[in-house]
């Protein structure tokens, strides 16, 4: 009687059925905690030689530019609007093509001003950004 | 002969789906990256520029410039040890700035000198598109 059950037949069939159910968990696990992360954002590049000032006026690589406290741009002395920034970005840049940007954050400017004026230089055509802080805070 | 024939026939093959079911697993585990969100909500600025990119580590700055990280709040001096912790769990990560839109910008600049201090190299400022 034992003999009959236990065939060679029956023996070489593995039953799946508890390692399915296993799999089927691990894989509701994963599905359920993927998360694929949407993120919109400005790369802001590694700022070269950032320890030091940006270059003074005589040999400018660079266009810097600074955000003020109350939300207004410095770009070489001028006081500018940020909606005004990027076809001055466009008119430096025709002049020192591929120039990064440098923008120079003053005292406690708030982050959407210093975001505008980095989209604006973004539209302007710059293709390397960097912030820096003003020293004295 | 005839009765083994119908008792085969019983039995659905599920060969081929778990085939499948073990390449769908494979592929969740392997796309599995486990953010670890800020732990708090703020408010980003809006940017027409903004690119769609990958962030892993993700930083907040609060409207009163209070640094979150793992849902827990971070003194500036510990921030580097964080980003090189969580940097070290994902290397190719990059690192994605949530500021507040009245926060002040130079805590951005603190924490971008903290990050590339841990090492990481790709960081950007998070915002939303228009």
């Amino acid at each position: 009687m034992r003999k009959k059950h236990s065939s060679a037949d029956d023996e070489v069939e593995v039953d799946l059925t508890p390692m399915l159910d296993i799999v089927f968990i691990m894989l509701i696990f994963f599905i359920v905690t993927a998360t694929f992360v949407k993120e919109y954002g400005i790369n802001v590049a590694k700022p070269n030689e950032t320890d030091q000032p940006p270059p003074p006026d005589a040999k400018p690589k660079t266009i810097s530019l600074a955000v003020t406290q109350d939300c207004w741009v410095r770009l070489q002395g001028r006081r500018i609007d940020p909606g005004q920034v990027s076809p001055n970005v466009q008119r430096l840049l025709a002049e020192r093509p591929g120039a990064p940007g440098i923008i120079t954050i003053e005292g406690d400017a708030p982050t959407k001003c210093v975001t505008e004026v980095m989209d604006q230089m973004l539209i302007g055509g710059i293709s390397e950004l960097s912030l820096r802080a003003e020293e004295s805070r | 002969m005839a009765r083994r024939k119908l008792e085969e026939k019983d039995e659905i093959n599920m060969t081929p789906m778990l085939d499948i079911v073990f390449i769908m697993l494979i592929f969740f585990i392997v796309t599995a990256t486990f953010v670890k969100e800020t732990g708090i909500e703020v408010k980003k600025p809006m940017a027409e520029m903004a690119q769609k990119n990958t962030a892993i580590i993700l930083v907040a700055i609060s409207e009163q410039g209070q640094i979150w990280v793992e849902g827990r709040r971070v003194e500036l001096g510990a921030v580097q040890g964080v980003i090189a912790r969580l940097y070290a769990e994902n290397p190719k990560g990059s690192l994605s700035i949530q500021a507040d839109e009245e926060a002040p910008a130079y805590h951005i600049v603190d924490i971008i000198t903290e990050a590339k201090a841990a090492g990481v190299e790709n960081i950007s400022v998070s915002l939303v598109e228009p």
